[in-house]
């Protein structure tokens, strides 16, 4: 047995992967910290930004919009979340077990809260929404990156010190939803699942066009810019009744650049976050101790950041100096992999988890070395956690535009930078073609994936294994 | 060496699961085919090459993990409480079971086991020997 060399392999990838969660996630940040407290003409220690913030109702109403917005949305994602979730769990509860039920509000407290917590965190997180039809009503993520923007070249101190609150609240929030999710796995331990019973007629149909309602409003807005997508369009005035394939002519042919770049750049990160997070679910399963909890903790911070937050960061600290990135697509592809691979790393650890330790040791004790026996044995039989990790990782890179809008530059713009200018600057027809581009591919991935996890996902995939091999 | 748990692997049908080992050395084909081959009529498992683990009873599974041992033609085979996944009455048939291949291949087995009886079963002309650290687990060598 080479236990030597073996551990030694996996040191030699742990300090790497170290060194690359320094420069990806925490150097940037630390770098804005530090430039949020300077003065951006001298160079020296100063809290002018600070005071600036705190002195101006101007920047002091950015961060009360931000609070209310993402407090009402969680108030009401509280008010029709929780009436729909019951409906769909316990469907047909006969009205005389309503009471019981109530009884067991006080356990389901802390899913709810946290449910609560995770709406009010992507709510003050989201760039996309405020900044399209927010208009004057400016929030945090929104006045970062206008101050980011109108000061590129410039300092980066003001855009630093709203990016530091932001990031203040978000990790303030990932904390708490944290210790929530906890108190909640304590719970319901002992929570019994109630059976599902049937209703008289009338509830069930109140039920029905509540659930079916929620669902079409959710979905009616995708609904208008698939039609739109297909309407003769001027600009901002839309014939609603004429139909064209114009503006999909017009994306594919004219400007196709922007749907290749998104495949291009989602690929290029997935690749990279499919290797990054096997190695990292490696180390943080097979590994115990302080060294794991670090590895946690910096593989996850990025889901504590704000899109916006971490575009400035990374384009701040690496404007100038020996490695140069800002302006390439290269910064494009390590914003997307940082901020994406958590999710790689959630699913691959969590099947890693429940493979026997010993099957390595099998492995090695039938003469093959170690190494090659972590590619032979653990990760065909990770396949299903890669597959599903790669898939929503590329599918949410697609979307991204909170850190692509801050970090993208001329030939580099992806969809959603499209989508986002031709709105701004009147051009629906166009903008809904691409936005029902990429609906539709984010929508067939996520369509497999759902029909390999439906089916015996373990067995296809072991299946497939099985088909390449010789022999 | 036979592990506690059955440890095969699981994305690999029985045939390949045995032919693991012969594989990382190299081994050509045919000889591959021949030894599995005889290796399950052994351990009585031919018929069900193509299955997968998960295809298996607890009793098989552990004789694949049998097979996987045995197929080099090791001449010390080392087993760590091989039974003790399985149920009570599996493990008496699947003890006699060993006893019986072990007698038939004349291989020198080195055998943990916590149990009392089984190692008095197990055991060949000598006695038991325990461990000075650990009296509960008899150790069974078999010339």
């Amino acid at each position: 047995m080479n236990i030597g060399r073996y551990l030694n392999t996996w040191n030699v990838i742990l300090v790497l992967v170290f060194i690359v969660l320094f420069f990806a996630v925490l150097y940037p940040v630390l770098y804005i910290f530090k430039a949020s407290f300077m003065d951006p003409e001298t160079g020296v220690f100063s809290l002018n930004s600070y005071q600036t913030f705190f002195k101006y109702p101007y920047y002091l109403r950015c961060l009360r919009n931000s609070l209310f917005v993402s407090a009402l949305a969680a108030g009401f994602a509280l008010v029709i979340g929780i009436p729909f979730a019951f409906f769909l769990s316990r469907y047909d509860l006969p009205g005389k077990d309503i009471i019981k039920t109530l009884g067991t509000l006080p356990l389901v407290t802390p899913a709810i809260l946290s449910g609560a917590l995770v709406v009010f965190y992507l709510s003050i997180e989201n760039f996309g929404v405020p900044i399209l039809i927010g208009e004057d009503f400016r929030v945090l993520s929104v006045q970062a990156y206008n101050e980011f923007i109108s000061e590129m070249g410039g300092n980066p101190s003001m855009a630093g010190a709203l990016s530091m609150i932001l990031l203040s609240l978000t990790l303030l929030l990932t904390v708490v939803q944290k210790y929530w999710t906890e108190r909640k796995t304590y719970a319901t331990t002992s929570v019994q699942r109630t059976a599902v019973k049937r209703l008289s007629l009338l509830p069930t149909v109140l039920i029905r066009i509540f659930c079916a309602g929620l669902v079409f409003i959710a979905l009616f807005p995708f609904l208008v810019v698939v039609v739109a997508a297909f309407t003769k369009a001027h600009g901002p005035v839309m014939y609603y009744g004429q139909f064209t394939l114009d503006h999909f002519i017009k994306a594919f042919t004219i400007a196709p650049r922007p749907i290749l770049n998104s495949f291009f750049l989602a690929t290029a990160a997935t690749l990279i976050g499919i290797v990054f997070g096997l190695v990292v679910s490696y180390l943080l399963v097979r590994q115990r101790g302080t060294v794991s909890y670090l590895l946690d903790v910096l593989t996850m911070l990025p889901l504590a950041i704000a899109g916006t937050v971490q575009g400035i960061a990374l384009a701040v600290a690496y404007n100038k100096g020996l490695v140069v990135l800002t302006g390439t697509w290269m910064i494009l592809v390590l914003a997307y992999f940082i901020r994406k691979v958590p999710f790689s790393i959630k699913t691959t650890s969590a099947l890693l988890r429940q493979i026997d330790r010993n099957i390595e040791d099998a492995s090695v004790n039938l003469g093959v070395p170690p190494f090659r026996s972590f590619l032979k044995v653990i990760l065909p039989v990770m396949m299903p956690g890669i597959v599903a990790g790669a898939i929503i990782m590329w599918v949410t890179t697609l979307a991204e535009l909170s850190s692509t809008i801050v970090l993208y530059y001329g030939p580099w713009a992806t969809m959603t930078v499209e989508i986002f200018q031709r709105i701004n600057s009147g051009d629906f027809g166009p903008a809904s073609a691409f936005a029902t581009v990429l609906i539709v591919s984010v929508l067939i991935p996520l369509f497999i994936l759902h029909k390999l996890l439906g089916r015996d996902l373990t067995t296809a995939l072991y299946r497939g294994v099985d088909g390449d091999r010789s022999g | 060496m036979v592990f506690q748990t059955y440890t095969l692997f699981p994305h690999l049908t029985v045939f390949d699961n045995v032919a693991y080992g012969l594989r990382a050395r190299r081994t050509p084909n045919d000889q591959i085919r021949k030894k599995v081959a005889e290796v399950l009529e052994n351990v009585q498992l031919d018929g069900l090459e193509a299955r997968f683990p998960s295809q298996l009873s607890g009793g098989q599974q552990q004789r694949v993990a049998l097979a996987r041992a045995l197929v080099f033609s090791p001449r010390i085979l080392l087993m760590d409480e091989p039974l003790s996944n399985l149920d009570a009455r599996l493990r008496v048939s699947m003890r006699e079971e060993i006893k019986r291949i072990q007698k038939r291949l004349g291989i020198t087995t080195i055998y943990v086991t916590h149990d009392q009886e089984e190692a008095m079963a197990i055991k060949g002309e000598g006695e038991p020997i325990r461990l000075g650290f650990d009296a509960e687990r008899p150790v069974v060598i078999e010339p």
